[in-house]
Order: structure tokens, then C-alpha cells, then sequence
């Protein structure tokens, strides 16, 4: 047909062939094994269209089996007819028959997925499919259990071969088939799972903030506050590669000194410019910083009247394995010669505990300037 | 060039930050996607800079930003670097080789260190975060339409973390991978929240100088091409 030679006389003509010595059978079957079949020109055209598709194929594969069948069959009616000839020829056409059988199979859940006519196998495929295969085992036991002499051998070897490489052709198509099912459905497995895990991770949180929200549109701060912490939640999450919510407990400097600072917005009800540089595990002296640093941003988030407010923390920047903390804001300032001594934040929780931990603290503020809190730790 | 004027005469004083004075406005374009945001931002800056910036055209994803900057021939474009078509990234590589005197301000809601590092490398003079106020992004504007960079604490911090844990650069081959000892005491100032004449003050040098250190790390920013420094932008993700 692709040559546009009539299907009947090449059929002859390669008949002829497998009189001779049967290698017409071969090639014509290995031809019809490989030639893509003409079906599906038109992919996505209405399922009738499909269904007329599916019967002209198979009358013409079922056309195509039969002279494979025959021709196989004539092998052995033109030998010596002997009993072994036969038990050898029997096997082969067996065999064919299954092939055809399974192939065709194959062929159709291709064409199945093309036309998206048959999603799943039906009762009728699953037993076609295991007809073929009893077939072909069938063929191949014969083959080596027929007990004929040892002169045979070798036939036998190269037939066994030959079933093997055909068993392998037909597996194939539907390994990858399977394959290639099971790769889409866990993709679609996960990316429901990611669905339903999203839709619960915005209900609980944007979806609550914006419906407090609602509740509270006569308090602008308020309203302000739970924008914000949703927000640094939010970032935290998508940026940030934590978990929603931050529940669980710092491991390193830089999530402690967010995790401080995201704890006195909530409690203070303000807004932190804070930037980190570096970071490390946690230990003593460094949990000691954070608390200070924690007490100054308490400090600076009570007496700045609303100025913006940086913490800028960082860590071994320079290689050189110190930690320097600096919480500034732009508020009205002091005088730190005229805190009197019962001022226990600055003095104690602030410079003391940075002290104790083997660091230095100053407090540099005046009037009109601003207040900047400052922790360094050579750690060793 | 608006810089070469900056640049001549301009003491301490004169960048002190003021009402801007300035007789011919800023000609701005803003480029989002979300028209709520444009909106919001049109009202800001009106707010905050008044008459001192013209907003001559806004863009919502990659084309129509190219061809509203093509026409409108702005000094500045607050450009968002996630847009529909290519993103910012986009933005920049078709208008910076035929515009190139058009400045460029990212302007962002990510975090993420391979965004902020992605348009700054792509040729953004400046990023600054979606939740900056007006007073600052009004700012950032003027330094971005002056020919300076507007670095924010944050894109400080990002730069610092970069180049996290090396000294400072002591042989030539190494300039582009490393700080000098400036450049680095500039960024710490930044990132700690000092403006750039507070910093001029601290370090007792001309704001002048201040600008040209941070220019410098935007260079090396722009032009270093270790690749860890695309690695750790890809790894890094600050929250």
C-alpha cells in the first residue's frame, strides 16, 4: 500500500519466497511488524470518525495476520513433512498467531490514547492480551519441550530467540505505556495533595487575617498590625522556605533575630526595617544577643513614636567571626547620662547580658538624633 | 548628563532632602501588572513628590512596558520584576540596548535573592521593596533620575550576604569579586538605615563619594561574573 503496489501481490510475491526457503515469511512479517499502521491521519476529528478508523484498521490487520498464519503454517506443509518438521512449524505459527494478537493490542491503545476514545482497557482487551501471551508461552514451551534429537537443537535455539526478541517488541509498548501512566498519575496525585494543602494553609491564615480585618475597620492600628504580621508570615513562607507560621524554634542567629523582631512587632504593634548578613548556629553567647537585642527593640518600639525603626544584624561578614547587632531607630532620643539608674532595660537587660557573654554594648542617642542600641561579639 | 551636574559644585548641603525644587519634573513610567498597585503607587508619589514627578505613561506586562518607555522616553521607570511575558529582566534587556539613558528602579513585592540579584544584573539602578513608603520611594526616584543607585537596606544586605565571608580585595584580578574596606563600611551604614548623608557624616566623607562607592558595588554587581555569586542567589532565600 505504501508502495502502491497491490497488498495481494506483494503477499504473493513474498509467498512465493517462503517457498523457497521461508525467508519471505520472515521479512514479511518483520515488515508487518514494524510498519506503522495508517490509521489517525486526522488526530482530533469527532469519535465517530475514531470508531470508523478502528474497524477499517482492524479488517485490515486481521487481513494481514491471516497470510502470516498461512505462511508460516506452509513452512512446514512444504518440508518433508515430518513430525519434527511440523513440531517445529506448529510452535512458529503459534507463536505468529499470538503476536498478531498482542500487537495488534498494542496498536489499539495507542490509537485509544490518540482519539481518547477508550481511556481504560476493557474485560475483552485484558483477555486478548492474555490469550496472546498464553499463545506465545505456549509456543515457546513447545518449542523447547518437544524432545526432538539434537540435530534440532539449533532451530529450536534460534526460534526461542526469535520469540524472545518478539516477546520483547510486544512488552516494550506497554512498559512505557505503564511508565509513562504512573509518571502522570503521581504528578497529578501531587499536585492535588499541593492543592488541598495550599487551600488549607490560606484558610488558615490569609483568609482569617482578612475576615478579622473586616471586624476591625474602626481600628486602623489594628487593622495596620494584622496586615503586617500576616505579611512577614506570608513572606516567610514564600521566600523565606519556612514552614507557615513560624511555630517552631530558631536554629540559627538570623531566624532567632526574625523571629525576635517579628515577636515585638506582634506585641508592640510596629514596623521593623530588619536585614541580616550571615548566619550560623545558635549558641549561648548568641541566644544572650538576642535577648538583648530583643529588649532593645522592645526599647526603641515603645519610645519611638512611630519613627521607622532598622535592625541589622550580622554574623562572621568579614570572616572574622564576630557578631555585630545594631537596632536604630529615628525617634525623639535621650540623653543616656540623664537614665536614671532604676532604668533596668538599658542598663541590665541590654549592656549587662552583652557584657556577661564576653561582648561590648553602647547606647549613642541625643535628643532629636535618634536612638541606636549596638551589640559586637568576637566569639572564639 | 544629570550626574555631571550633580557632580560639580555640590557640597554636603545640597542634597539635603527638601522639597524638590527641581523646575522640569521627573518624567516617570510605571510598569505592573496589578492596576490596583499602579494606582496606589500614581497616588503616593503624587502625594509625596507633588508636581516634582510626572507620571507620562504606565505599562502592565512586558510589551506594553517596551512600547509606553519607547514613546514616553521617561528618565525613570519603576519597573515590577515579576510581569507577565519575561518578567522585569525582559523589560530591561529590550529597552537598555536601545534606551540606554532610561534609568530603571525595581520595584518589588519578592524577597527573593535571585530577583533582587536578577534585575540588578540585568541593569536596574536601584530595588526597593513594594511596602516602602512614599517619602523613600520619592527618594529612590530622584537618586535613580540623578544617575546615582538607590540601594535599599535590604539590597544592602543582600549585596553584604554576597559577598559574605571574603576580605576585602587586595589584588587586581580580584577587584570585581571583592568589597574594598569603603565599599563595605558603606553598605553596613546602608543597611543599618542611614541615609546617604548620614553616612557621608559618619565616615566623614563628601555625599559625593558616598555615591560613588555605592555606584562601584553596583558595578561589581552588574559586571562580576563568578558564578557563585549566581549560586548563592539561587540558594539563598531570605525571608
Amino acid at each position: 500500500m505504501r508502495l502502491g503496489v497491490s497488498v495481494w501481490l506483494l503477499r504473493f510475491a513474498f509467498g512465493s519466497f517462503a517457498l523457497l526457503d521461508g525467508a519471505g515469511v520472515l521479512i514479511y512479517a518483520a515488515l508487518w511488524l514494524f510498519m506503522p499502521l495508517n490509521v489517525g491521519g486526522n488526530v482530533g476529528e469527532s469519535g465517530r470518525r475514531a470508531d470508523i478508523h478502528c474497524a477499517l484498521s482492524s479488517a485490515r490487520i486481521a487481513t494481514k495476520a491471516l497470510p502470516v498464519l498461512g505462511a508460516a503454517l506452509l513452512i512446514g506443509v512444504e518440508g518433508n513433512r515430518t513430525s519434527e518438521e511440523w513440531n517445529v512449524a506448529a510452535p512458529f505459527a503459534a507463536v505468529a498467531v499470538g503476536l498478531a494478537v498482542l500487537w495488534r493490542q498494542a496498536d489499539d491503545y495507542q490509537r485509544a490514547r490518540w482519539f481518547a476514545v477508550r481511556d481504560r482497557p476493557g474485560p475483552l482487551d485484558v483477555a486478548r492480551a492474555a490469550v496472546g501471551v498464553l499463545v506465545v508461552l505456549g509456543g515457546v514451551v513447545w518449542l523447547l519441550a518437544d524432545g526432538s534429537s539434537w540435530a534440532q537443537t539449533d532451530r529450536a535455539l534460534q526460534a526461542a530467540l526469535a520469540v524472545l526478541a518478539g516477546a520483547a517488541l510486544i512488552v516494550a509498548p506497554f512498559l512505557l505505556r505503564i511508565v509513562r501512566e504512573l509518571a502522570v498519575e503521581r504528578a497529578e496525585r501531587i499536585r492535588v495533595q499541593e492543592r488541598s494543602e495550599m487551600a488549607a494553609l490560606m484558610h488558615d491564615s490569609v483568609l482569617q487575617t482578612l475576615s478579622l480585618i473586616q471586624h476591625k475597620s474602626d481600628d486602623p492600628s489594628e487593622m495596620a498590625r494584622l496586615a503586617h504580621a500576616q505579611e512577614r508570615d506570608l513572606r516567610a513562607w514564600l521566600y523565606g522556605g519556612q514552614p507557615y507560621g513560624g511555630d517552631a524554634p530558631a536554629q540559627t542567629f538570623a531566624q532567632a533575630i526574625k523571629a525576635v523582631a517579628a515577636e515585638v512587632e506582634d506585641q508592640h504593634g510596629v514596623e521593623f526595617d530588619v536585614v541580616t548578613v550571615g548566619d550560623t548556629e545558635l549558641d549561648d553567647p548568641l541566644r544572650a544577643c538576642v535577648a538583648a537585642t530583643r529588649e532593645a527593640a522592645v526599647n526603641a518600639a515603645k519610645y519611638a513614636d512611630g519613627a521607622p525603626i532598622s535592625i541589622y544584624a550580622e554574623i562572621d561578614a568579614d570572616g572574622d567571626r564576630t557578631m555585630r547587632i545594631y537596632v536604630r531607630d529615628r525617634g525623639p532620643g535621650f540623653d543616656p547620662e540623664a537614665v536614671g539608674e532604676d532604668r533596668m532595660g538599658i542598663r541590665e537587660s541590654i549592656i549587662g547580658r552583652t557584657i556577661r557573654c564576653g561582648g561590648r554594648a553602647t547606647v549613642e542617642s541625643a535628643a532629636g538624633q535618634g536612638t541606636e542600641v549596638r551589640l559586637e561579639l568576637t566569639r572564639v | 548628563m544629570s550626574d555631571v551636574e550633580a557632580a560639580d559644585g555640590r557640597g554636603p548641603e545640597a542634597d539635603e532632602p527638601g522639597p524638590l525644587a527641581v523646575d522640569t519634573p521627573i518624567r516617570l513610567v510605571l510598569v505592573d501588572d496589578h492596576r490596583l498597585f499602579r494606582s496606589g503607587v500614581r497616588t503616593e508619589l503624587v502625594r509625596a513628590a507633588g508636581k516634582a514627578i510626572d507620571i507620562v505613561g504606565e505599562g502592565a506586562d512586558v510589551t506594553t512596558a517596551v512600547a509606553v518607555i519607547e514613546t514616553a522616553r521617561p528618565q525613570v521607570v519603576l519597573l515590577d520584576v515579576h510581569l507577565p511575558g519575561g518578567g522585569g529582566v525582559a523589560v530591561l534587556h529590550q529597552c537598555l540596548e536601545r534606551m540606554p539613558e532610561v534609568r530603571f528602579l525595581a520595584l518589588s513585592v519578592s524577597d527573593a535573592a535571585q530577583d533582587v540579584i536578577g534585575v540588578i544584573r540585568a541593569g536596574a539602578r536601584g530595588y526597593v521593596r513594594k511596602s516602602i513608603n512614599g517619602a523613600r520611594l520619592v527618594e529612590a526616584v530622584r537618586k535613580v533620575a540623578e544617575g546615582d543607585v538607590y540601594f535599599s537596606p535590604r539590597l544592602a544586605g543582600f549585596v553584604l550576604d554576597a559577598f559574605c565571608g571574603r576580605g576585602p580585595a587586595d589584588a587586581p584580578d580580584e577587584e570585581l569579586d571583592r568589597l574594598t574596606i569603603r565599599e563595605r563600611e558603606v553598605l553596613r551604614l546602608i543597611a543599618r538605615g542611614f541615609a546617604y548623608k548620614e553616612i557621608a557624616r559618619d565616615l566623614v566623607i563628601s555625599s559625593r563619594t558616598v555615591e560613588v562607592h555605592v555606584s562601584s558595588v553596583l558595578r561589581k554587581l552588574q559586571l562580576s561574573n563568578r558564578h557563585e555569586l549566581s549560586r548563592w542567589a539561587a540558594y539563598r532565600r531570605l525571608g
